[in-house]
């Protein structure tokens, strides 16, 4: 089996999905259903008080693993703090860390996000940290106790896919623990491009939530997943800059 | 009396229970969470803490988010 394993947990399905922007919460079902994702992340927000707000969380099947991300966080305490209420909220200890103080490109403050690792780890969090690309940065997620790391491919929302390609890569091949990429991936091949460099997972939200037909995309990216996980695991061919004849190079009729 | 309910100046009758607090607003108990001056409170605090003047309360539920 070439299961993922994160937090104890053994994780089948390497695409995991962000819930946020879907027109309705009545397409989250289907889209789990379709993207098969088992890792769901949720945020956490103020409720105006009278107001008839749905409780997503009746949309994600039990067997999910929520992973609440700590949006609207711009310090690493503030971080810890609505990590500690989701946690509060009894849906078990894994916390996406999401530390942002740039309000343009949404660039995750990597310095903040180790200290908010630090302490959420000691207090036995599952932390997925979300990061800027960053190999020492990483390391030292690592050693504070992440559980892996999520660099970006791209800024959140952009659907850019991996620009950041070449230092996910040495990520990727530097470090022990798991590298999902996070944010940015925009189209099913940029989800099978990471998978295919080697990264163990990955997590999209708005290339699913805003395409016209969100289950059929989230069937798509769970496949584009698949396939660039199995080609990883078979091994890509070298390249070359010349060309290599396919077929032989003896008994030619001319 | 002057509370603020999730960053918002509000007029609150009387000192009122956690608990009665959060029904009374309207809030769904089941899919809440409740800080209460900066602290987060267990579902068992909600009976032994009381909503008194100048508090600050926030209370917070999961939506969709990537």
């Amino acid at each position: 089996m070439d299961n993922l394993v994160i937090g104890g947990r053994q994780i089948v399905n390497r695409l995991f999905l962000g819930t946020g922007k879907f027109s309705s919460y009545d397409l989250i079902p289907d889209v789990i259903g379709s993207s098969g994702a088992q890792v769901v992340t949720v945020a956490l927000r103020r409720v105006d008080p009278g107001t008839a707000s749905e409780n997503m969380l009746a949309y994600v099947p039990d067997n999910c693993i929520v992973m609440p991300n700590t949006s609207g966080a711009r310090t690493a305490d503030e971080a810890i703090q609505i990590a500690r209420l989701a946690r509060a909220m009894g849906c078990g200890n894994w916390i996406k860390i999401e530390v942002i103080s740039d309000n343009k490109y949404l660039l995750p403050d990597n310095e903040e996000t180790i200290c908010a690792t630090r302490t959420l780890a000691a207090e036995g969090f599952v932390v997925l940290p979300y990061m800027n690309p960053d190999l020492t940065a990483a390391r030292k997620m690592l050693d504070c106790g992440a559980a892996a790391v999520m660099p970006l491919g791209s800024p959140i929302g952009s659907n850019r896919g991996l620009k950041t390609r070449e230092l996910v890569q040495i990520m990727i091949d530097e470090l022990a623990a798991p590298v999902i990429v996070d944010a940015g991936l925009g189209k099913p091949s940029d989800a099978a491009e990471a998978m295919e460099m080697g990264a163990a997972a990955v997590l999209v939200n708005t290339a699913i939530a805003t395409a016209e037909d969100p289950v059929l995309m989230a069937g798509a990216f769970s496949l584009a997943v698949k396939a660039g996980r199995m080609a990883y695991l078979a091994g890509l061919g070298g390249e070359s800059a010349l060309a290599r004849a396919s077929s032989p190079l003896t008994g030619f009729l001319f | 009396m002057r509370i603020v309910l999730n960053g918002k100046e509000t007029c609150w009758p009387e000192e009122t229970e956690m608990l009665t607090f959060i029904r009374n607003c309207g809030f769904n108990q089941e899919r809440v969470v409740v800080q209460h001056n900066g602290r987060i409170l267990t579902r068992e605090e909600w009976t032994g803490v009381s909503v008194q003047e100048d508090d600050r309360i926030d209370v917070l539920q999961f939506v969709g988010g990537g």
